[in-house]
């Protein structure tokens, strides 16, 4: 084995690699700051030239295209609260009211550190333990998927501010109501009022981009006074400091080993990936921090900035252990990718890792090399990427509508999206307007469907009982983990009782 | 009297769990499947009475956290405003496969610039005429995507 | 939703990157000017693929001057329908390309027009179904399987990337129907991708998959499953190693075609001239590329026997969706 990886140090690191890592990771951070444009259309653009090339080159031309592209997605989500891609909608929770407060250049430097530590990590981990992982991507069954939907639906709890738990409540099951919308698995066409448009269910990017970036943009224009507050601290191209102090980078390095395994365990799983990965990881965050960092979340909070992007970018890598040791894509991405490597002569499965270890190696030491060259290339560019914030409001918020009716437009060229969009726009404002948290529903929507999927599929699959929420091992150690995440809040209280009333007879007792 | 934001948007809800209730109970469900102990109308069910019951909790609860008055919320924004951008974004829907995407996206970009207070017309023409340029160059040339010409160009004879 | 089969990402790249060089291979003599290829889905789609690796090849070869696209999703296809239909004065260069869900959707109305209301112009690839079990499956052929399903149908839980009522779960029905079982008492189970079918079927809560041949080739040599059987007349000289249902003792046989339609009312003159230019197409290099990296199989069936054959597929998929409960 070490054989084969020093190998693929040799052939990922000779000039030429490196020169296409960092041409790849280039073109990637571009394409993915563009609206519509995401991961997948990266690497299929550089398909059709990598045709002449070594498998291994170009594998790392298009392993810098995956990095780049979804941290170009982290950008837009970070600085106009548009996700370009699905996988960094949580990013934008707390990257865009960094952003709003003048720390645009913290957060976008903090999710570039993030991105790399999630990619270091979950890159060591490809290196011990990916063979041995395959036998987690096939031990997944749909019970297995349910359970750790209710587990992520148990995370809804962390967009709940101070008493408003019940109103988050409300806003998952508005998710959830939506996620129904569509063709339901067994073919009956549900909720689609007769529009044909809606027989496919409701796009989770039209949903984000709409919800968020839309109806921000709509607000700035609603609420003049903060219009010119903002324009005001952008007009001063105040970027912020790009600097994460010794003290901060202390209190997020639990938070980012944290995600990273969690994120690389949800990649690995090809019925999640990363999407879902960043909502866990947040969720997680939330619950786990101390009660005063609890309350910026979802305002700014530099722990909920670092958990999804490094989760998301940690499923990324983990999304390869399935692809490439059992042929198994769990994401349009990785489909994407299986196709490439399949027209290179690549053919995944367990027998790469034997017949053919240069290639396996050389592809995840060269994703490894495309996140340190991602983290060089972009840190010296957020400056400038950042001026952006600097238009004036109304150049700007034009542009930002343009921009995110176009990332949803662009990819179906059907208008009906459009009319879409500005409905959910409309009603997203109504809902701000009167303090109902929007993530919830997000989150609802995105776990929903697979939950429902899930859960239906076991129950046929075990002959119309239920009993595997208790027989399968795997179901139920996931299910007692979520009643302790649970009751984690609870036995917090309990303890902070208990040393208060220690604390008291100690004063009684010092008094005496 | 005033309502407070929090049991006004539950009393949506609340009306939104009955209609969604009532739409889930008219699903129709293929000839034979009805039998089945999970169909297509179950979980929509199971929701409609979660949303029911939650929001008529958050009615009847007494309101210790109250974020404020409903229709305050609604006051002193500038509406005219925020309303004509909605409409440029809808109308943008409307015609963008009659005129196609050049000119209706640069149309789009300058009246929502202009509808904001930009007076400077030689910029405001520059900037959509760039953005919309720009992403049919991308998507025609690079993409090889046609991008919506225009129905009522064609009629006219302009293509 | 249609499957989205992998190799078809790869040709529409492939077609984009040479988009370039389509405009300028119109110097010489083509023998149809240009076409216009009206794609009923985004793009990286099945439908996509196929149009624009079509596209590639015609043009590439000089039988074709010039080659556009137009993506035009909605209505699970209907609204390019509607459009081509709408605009057929105008649309003499038009061919949209379909498959097999044209026919099942037109059945189960998801949209209210059918191949009848286009000029079908010819089917011109396909794939055959297949079914695919674990490496350690007790079954060793599909006869095993139909024996199971008869002594017990809810031993057999057969795996699928679509919907139930979809292609995959059609397709099963199909095979045990033939075999003499009840097609009704088929245990299907939905996944939303192939790939998540795939993964169901390796952790074992599936006993079998029914997916695409091409899909299923790869997966094979990927070395993690074995193809039980397929649904093709006899075998393929790219796979001779996959087995027929027919020679298994199953008289089913199914396959997924893509094909070409362009606008009611065009006239004979120029359909003859677009089959013509297809059928040109299949003798040449640039098309064997095409062909190959996509993994489809050739299937011309032009006009009058396109036709025919459509009406024969609605009756069979018609039947048994009525006996399934869909229609």
């Amino acid at each position: 084995m070490l054989e084969g990886i020093l190998q693929g140090i040799t052939t990922a690191a000779t000039p030429v690699n490196l020169m296409m890592v960092f041409i790849g990771c280039f073109a990637g951070t571009f394409i993915g700051m563009l609206p519509g444009l995401g991961p997948i259309s990266a690497i299929a653009l550089m398909i059709p030239i990598t045709y002449s090339f070594e498998p291994s080159t170009a594998l790392i031309l298009m392993a810098g295209v995956y990095y780049g592209a979804i941290f170009g997605g982290s950008t837009s989500s970070i600085l106009i609260n548009a996700p370009g891609v699905a996988g960094t909608v949580a990013t934008a929770f707390d990257g865009y009211p960094l952003a709003k407060q003048g720390h645009a250049g913290k957060a976008l430097a903090l999710a570039a550190y993030a991105s790399f530590s999630g990619g270091t990590i979950s890159a060591i981990l490809l290196l011990i333990a990916a063979p041995a992982l395959a036998s987690v991507s096939k031990s997944f069954q749909s019970s297995d998927y349910f359970a750790l939907m209710i587990m992520g639906l148990t995370a809804v709890s962390a967009f709940a501010g101070k008493g408003k738990f019940l109103l988050a409540i409300l806003m998952t099951l508005l998710g959830l109501m939506l996620s129904t919308i569509g063709q339901d698995q067994t073919g009956v066409p549900r909720f689609h009022f007769g529009i044909a448009d809606l027989y496919d269910g409701l796009d989770f990017l039209l949903l984000a981009m709409a919800t968020f970036a839309l109806s921000e943009a709509l607000m700035v224009v609603l609420k003049p006074q903060s219009d010119t507050k903002e324009s005001e601290a952008a007009a001063k191209g105040k970027l912020g400091s790009m600097k994460i102090t010794r003290d901060e980078a202390k209190d997020l390095a639990p938070t980012v080993g944290r995600s990273s395994l969690l994120g690389f365990f949800v990649g690995v799983l090809p019925g999640a990936g990363a999407t879902i990965a960043s909502f866990l990881a947040y969720g997680m965050e939330r619950n786990l921090a101390p009660k005063k960092e609890k309350e910026k979340f979802g305002k700014g909070s530099l722990r909920g900035l670092a958990a999804p992007e490094t989760a998301n970018n940690a499923a990324c890598s983990g999304s390869f252990v399935p692809l490439l040791t059992l042929g198994i894509p769990g994401s349009g991405t990785t489909a994407i990718m299986l196709g490439a490597l399949i027209s290179y002569g690549v053919q995944p499965g367990p027998r790469l890792f034997v017949e053919n270890p240069t290639v396996f190696w050389s592809v995840i030491i060269s994703m490894y090399i495309g996140n340190v060259i991602l983290l060089i290339l972009n840190l010296p560019l957020i400056p400038y990427i950042a001026r952006l914030l600097a238009l004036p409001r109304q150049i700007l918020t034009p542009l930002i509508l343009f921009f995110s009716l176009m990332g949803v437009y662009l990819l179906s060229n059907n208008t009906f999206d459009i009319h879409l969009m500005v409905i959910v726009a409309v009603v997203a404002i109504v809902i701000r307007l009167m303090d109902f948290p929007l993530a919830p529903m997000l989150m609802g929507f995105i776990l929903g469907g697979m939950m429902e999927e899930n859960f239906r599929r076991a129950i046929t699959i075990n002959d119309e009982s239920i009993s595997f929420l208790w027989e399968r091992p795997i179901t139920l150690s996931i299910l007692i983990v979520t009643i302790l995440l649970l009751m984690a809040p609870l036995i917090g209280t309990f303890r902070e009782m208990r040393a208060k009333r220690l604390r008291d007879r100690l004063a009684m007792d010092g008094e005496l | 009297m005033t309502i407070s934001k929090e049991k006004a948007g539950a009393l949506f809800f609340l009306v939104l769990a009955i209609a969604y209730g009532m739409a889930a109970r008219n699903i129709r469900l293929p000839f034979g499947f009805e039998e089945e102990l999970l169909t297509a109308r179950t979980m929509p069910l199971i929701l409609a009475w979660a949303t029911g019951i939650v929001s008529a909790l958050i009615l009847i609860l007494p309101n210790k956290n109250s974020s404020g008055d409903f229709i305050a919320a609604f006051r002193g924004l500038n509406w005219p405003r925020a309303i004509l951008l909605i409409a440029l974004m809808a109308l943008y829907g409307l015609v963008l496969d009659q005129l196609g995407f050049l000119l209706s996206t640069a149309f789009f970009l300058f009246a929502a610039i202009y509808a904001l207070g930009e007076r400077r017309l030689l910029l405001i023409t520059g900037i959509s005429l760039a953005a919309s340029g720009g992403t049919w160059f991308l998507m025609n040339e690079v993409f090889d995507s046609g991008l919506a010409k225009g129905e009522l160009l064609y009629k006219l004879g302009i293509y | 939703m249609f499957t989205l089969s992998r190799r078809s990402f790869v040709a529409t790249m492939a077609a984009v990157g040479l988009s370039a060089t389509v405009g300028m291979a119109s110097a010489q003599a083509a023998d149809v000017e240009k076409i216009h290829f009206l794609i009923p889905g985004g793009a990286g789609g099945g439908w996509d693929g196929t149009a624009r690796g079509t596209g590639e090849a015609l043009t590439k070869a000089g039988i074709v001057g010039q080659a556009s696209y137009e993506n035009m999703s909605g209505g699970g296809g209907g609204k390019a329908i509607a459009h081509l239909i709408e605009t057929a004065g105008r649309q003499d260069d038009t061919l949209m390309v379909n498959s097999t869900p044209i026919v099942i959707r037109s059945l189960t109305k998801v949209f209210p027009q059918s191949f009848r209301d286009l000029t079908p112009v010819a089917g011109t690839i396909g794939d055959y179904a297949a079914f695919v079990v674990p490496n350690n499956s007790k079954y060793q052929n599909f006869s095993e399987v139909i024996a199971d399903f008869m002594a017990d149908p809810s031993s057999v839980k057969v795996a699928g990337g679509s919907a139930r009522g979809s292609m995959d779960h059609l397709v099963a029905a199909y095979a045990f129907k033939a075999a003499g079982g009840d097609p009704k008492k088929v245990k299907y189970i939905p996944y939303d991708a192939g790939g998540k079918a795939m993964a169901g079927l390796l952790s074992g809560e599936t006993s079998m998959l029914s997916t695409g041949l091409s899909e299923a080739l790869d997966l094979a040599r990927a070395g993690e499953v074995r193809i039980l059987a397929m649904t093709g007349e006899e075998r393929i000289k790219d796979a001779p190693e996959v087995p027929t249902l027919k020679e298994q003792g199953v008289d089913a046989t199914f396959v997924n075609w893509r094909g070409f339609f362009a606008a009611p009312g065009i006239s004979a003159d120029k359909v003859a001239a677009f089959q013509a230019a297809l059928e040109k197409m299949y003798a040449t290099p640039e098309w064997e590329e095409v062909r190959k990296r996509n993994g489809w199989v050739e299937i011309y069936n032009p006009g009058d026997k396109f036709v025919s054959f459509l009406e024969g597929q609605e009756q069979v998929i018609g039947d048994l969706m009525k006996e399934l409960g869909f229609l």
